[in-house]
C-alpha cells in the first residue's frame, strides 16, 4: 500500500520537482544574466552584427575576436578582485609596457623563459608595492596607482630608451601564434587565467573574504579577517597579470616599445564595471567581466566590419556603454550601477 | 533568299555588337583616371576594395591625418572604389587587430600607416602569408617587415628633416645653441626626423643641442615645453627644431610671450626649423617671423598618392617598391611661390 502510495505519489513529486527545477533554472538564468548588464548587450550585438555583415560570423573573424579580447581581458580579470575588495589599480597599462620592454631587453642575457618569469615577477613586485602603499600607509588607491602609473611609464622610457626593441629569440612570437584546436595559445592562457581567478573568488577563503572586505571593511575587520593580507594579495595578483599582458604583447607583436599599454587601464576598468562589478566593491564576477570584455570586443570589431567612419567609432562605443549602464540602472537598480 | 536576309541581319547585328563593345571599351578607357590610362586592370574600379589602417586619427591624431584620410575618402567615392578605413588610435596592439579585421572583410589590398615600425611586422606577415597585397604609407616599417610589403608611398622623413634643419644651421652661420621638440618616441617618422637632427648636430661641431623633449605633434604641448626651455636656458637659445609646423608655432608663441614679458631679449634672433610647414607656420614665414626653414609635405597630395598606389596594387599593376612624396624646401625667401597649406 505504502509502495503504491509512494508510486502514485511519484508522478506528482516528479511534476513538482520538474516545476521546481524549471523555476530554479529560470531564476538562476535570470540571476546569472542579471548579474551583468553586458549579457543582453553581448547577445544584441552578436545578433545585430550577424544580420548586418556576412563577414562577422566567419571562422576567421571569430578567431580574430578571441585574440582581440585577450589583452584587455587579462587586465580586466586581474582588476576584478581589486575592485571587489573596494580598491582600484590604474597602473596596469604602464606595468604591461614596462614588463614587455624588460622581457625583450633581458632575454638575450638570461634566455627567453627565465626572462618571461622575470617579467611576471616584476609585475608582481609592482602590484605588491601598490598594495603595501595602500594598506600600510593608508593611502588612497587612486592616487597611489596613478602615481605608479606615471612613474613606471617614465621609468620605462628612462631604462629602455625611446626605440622599439626587438627580441633576439622569436619563439614567443611562434608560441603565441600556435593553434591549439580553434584557439591560439594566448587565448587558452587567457581562458585558463579567467577560470583560475573565477574559482579563486568563488571557492576559496580568500575569495569570500575579498567580497566581505568590499561589502564592509569595518565588518570584515570586526570578524577577524586579515584585510591587509587579502587586499595586498589582490594587488599583487593584478600586477602579475599585467606582467602577463606585457609578455603576451611581446608574443603578439614580436617587439616591445615603451608606449605599449597606454590607456589600457581605462578599457579594462570599463570592462570590469560593465561586467557588473561595483566601483564601491562587494560584488562582481569574473564571468561578468569576461562577458563585458566580449561585448566590447564585438562592438569594436563589428563597427570596423561595417566600415563605420573612424571618427564615429569611439563615439558609438561611448554611447553604447553609457546607454547600457543607464538602462541597467533604470531597470534593475542593479549591480551594473557604479555606486 | 531567306538565307541571304538572315545573313545580312546577322552581319548588321554583329557590326552593331562590335560597335557597342568598342564604344563601351572606349567609354571605359575615357572613364579611367589619367593615372590608370594604358594599364591593364584586373577588375573594374567599382569592384576594388581597399582597406586602410590609419595610425591614429583620434588617439593623438592631427589635422594632417584628417586631411589625408578625407582625400582618400573623396577619391574612393569619386572612382567608386570600396574603402574601409580603421583607426588604430596610436596603439600598436590595436593596429595588429585592425589588420586582421581588414583581412576578415576580404579587401583586395591591406594598406597600413604603421604606428610602430617593428610591432606591425607580425600583422604584415600574417596578411602577406594569407595572400593579401600589402601597401605601407607615410611611415616606413622595420627592415624585417619589408619583405611582406608590395609598395611604400610617403615622405622620406629623414631627408626632409635634414633639409629643413640644414637651412636653419646655414642661417645661423653654423654655430649656436639649439633645442629640439620632437614628436612621440617609437613612431618611425618621429624617430627618423629626430635622428636626422642628431646626425646633423654631430656633423656641425659649432652647433650644441641643449635638450630634446617630446611634444607629440601638439602646438599646446610644444608651447609648454618651450616655456620651460626659456626658463632653463633663456637667451642661450639660438634655434628651435620642431617636429612639424604646429610644434614650431607653439614654440614661436612661447618665445613671443617671453620677449614681451622681458624673459628674453627682444633683439635676440631665434631661428626655426621643422620638416613640415603648416598654415600657421606658413603665415609666420610670410610675416618674416620664421627665420630658418621647413619643407612642404601636403596631406592631400600624399593621400592622393596613397590611394592611387593602393588601387594600382589591387589591380595587379607592377610598381616600384618605394614612391617618395616630393617635399620641396620652403623658407622666408621663397614662401610666396607656394600656396598656403590647408592643414
Amino acid at each position: 500500500m505504502s509502495t503504491r502510495t509512494a508510486e502514485r505519489a511519484e508522478p506528482g513529486r516528479r511534476s513538482n520537482a520538474g516545476h521546481n527545477i524549471g523555476r530554479k533554472v529560470l531564476t538562476g538564468a535570470l540571476g546569472f544574466f542579471g548579474q551583468s548588464p553586458a549579457w543582453p548587450l553581448l547577445v544584441l550585438l552578436i545578433i545585430f552584427f550577424m544580420l548586418a555583415t556576412p563577414n562577422f560570423m566567419t571562422w576567421f573573424n571569430v578567431s580574430n575576436l578571441l585574440t582581440q579580447a585577450v589583452i584587455i581581458g587579462i587586465l580586466a580579470v586581474g582588476l576584478t578582485p581589486v575592485f571587489i575588495s573596494g580598491a582600484v589599480d590604474l597602473s596596469v597599462g604602464s606595468v604591461a609596457g614596462f614588463t614587455a620592454c624588460l622581457l625583450v631587453t633581458i632575454q638575450p642575457y638570461i634566455g627567453l623563459y627565465p626572462a618571461c618569469a622575470f617579467a611576471l615577477l616584476a609585475g608582481l613586485s609592482i602590484g605588491l608595492f601598490n598594495g603595501l602603499l595602500v594598506e600600510i600607509f593608508g593611502l588612497n588607491p587612486i592616487i597611489v596607482t596613478l602615481a605608479i602609473m606615471l612613474g613606471v611609464r617614465s621609468l620605462t622610457f628612462l631604462l629602455f630608451g625611446s626605440a622599439t626593441i626587438s627580441p633576439t629569440d622569436d619563439r614567443l612570437l611562434d608560441l603565441v601564434g600556435t593553434k591549439v584546436g580553434p584557439f591560439t595559445f594566448d587565448v587558452l592562457v587567457f581562458l585558463a587565467v579567467a577560470l583560475a581567478v573565477g574559482l579563486m573568488l568563488r571557492s576559496t577563503v580568500h575569495g569570500i573574504n575579498t567580497y566581505a572586505i568590499g561589502g564592509s571593511r569595518p565588518a570584515a575587520e570586526d570578524a577577524g579577517v586579515n584585510v591587509t593580507k587579502h587586499v595586498v594579495f589582490n594587488f599583487a595578483l593584478c600586477g602579475t597579470l599585467a606582467g602577463l599582458v606585457g609578455v603576451t604583447l611581446v608574443g603578439q607583436l614580436g617587439a616591445a616599445a615603451p608606449v605599449y599599454g597606454q590607456g589600457y587601464e581605462l578599457l579594462a576598468i570599463i570592462a570590469v564595471v560593465l561586467g557588473g562589478t561595483k566601483l564601491a566593491g562587494g560584488s562582481g564576477t569574473v564571468v561578468g567581466t569576461l562577458v563585458a570584455t566580449g561585448a566590447l570586443t564585438v562592438l569594436q570589431n563589428g563597427v570596423n566590419l561595417l566600415n563605420v567612419d573612424v571618427r564615429y567609432v569611439t563615439i558609438i562605443v561611448g554611447v553604447v556603454l553609457v546607454l547600457t549602464l543607464t538602462l541597467d540602472r533604470l531597470i534593475s537598480g542593479g549591480p551594473g550601477s557604479s555606486e | 533568299m531567306r538565307y541571304e536576309l538572315l545573313s545580312k541581319i546577322s552581319k548588321i547585328l554583329g557590326a552593331m555588337l562590335a560597335a557597342a563593345v568598342l564604344t563601351a571599351s572606349v567609354a571605359q578607357a575615357e572613364d579611367l583616371p589619367d593615372w590608370l590610362q594604358g594599364q591593364k586592370l584586373a577588375k573594374p574600379l567599382n569592384e576594388v576594395h581597399v582597406g586602410f589602417s590609419i595610425r591614429g586619427l583620434l588617439g593623438g591624431g592631427d589635422l594632417y591625418t584628417a586631411q589625408y584620410v578625407n582625400k582618400v575618402k573623396e577619391l574612393a567615392q569619386k572612382y567608386g572604389v570600396k574603402l574601409t578605413s580603421i583607426d588604430a588610435q596610436d596603439d600598436p596592439a590595436k593596429q595588429n587587430q585592425d589588420v586582421a579585421n581588414l583581412m576578415a572583410q576580404g579587401v583586395d589590398v591591406v594598406c597600413v600607416w604603421a604606428t610602430n615600425a617593428k610591432a606591425i611586422v607580425p600583422a604584415l606577415k600574417k596578411a602577406h602569408d594569407a595572400g593579401f597585397k600589402v601597401v605601407t604609407f607615410n611611415a616606413v616599417v622595420d627592415e624585417a617587415g619589408q619583405k611582406y610589403v608590395d609598395a611604400y608611398v610617403g615622405p622620406n622623413d629623414y631627408n626632409q628633416s635634414k633639409l629643413a634643419t640644414q637651412q636653419m644651421f646655414d642661417a645661423m652661420g653654423g654655430k649656436g645653441n639649439i633645442v629640439m621638440i620632437r614628436a612621440q618616441l617609437g613612431f618611425s617618422p618621429s624617430d627618423l626626423r629626430a635622428q636626422a637632427v642628431f646626425d646633423l648636430v654631430k656633423a656641425n661641431p659649432g652647433i650644441t643641442l641643449l635638450d630634446t623633449q617630446e611634444g607629440r605633434w601638439s602646438q599646446v604641448i610644444a608651447q609648454q615645453i618651450m616655456e620651460n626651455f626659456i626658463t632653463r636656458f633663456g637667451n642661450k637659445i639660438d634655434g628651435v627644431v620642431g617636429a612639424d609646423g604646429y610644434t614650431s608655432t607653439g614654440s614661436y608663441l612661447a618665445i613671443e610671450a617671453a620677449r614681451k614679458s622681458g624673459k628674453l631679449d627682444p633683439n635676440h634672433v631665434i631661428y626655426f626649423a621643422d620638416p613640415n610647414v603648416v598654415s600657421t607656420s606658413y603665415d609666420l614665414m610670410k610675416e618674416g617671423k620664421f627665420p630658418g626653414g621647413s619643407t612642404i609635405q601636403d596631406p592631400a597630395r600624399e593621400g592622393e598618392l596613397a590611394f592611387q598606389t593602393a588601387v594600382k596594387v589591387a589591380e595587379g599593376i607592377q610598381l616600384p617598391k618605394e614612391t617618395f612624396l616630393p617635399t620641396p624646401i620652403i623658407n622666408q625667401s621663397n614662401v610666396n611661390q607656394y600656396p598656403r597649406p590647408t592643414n
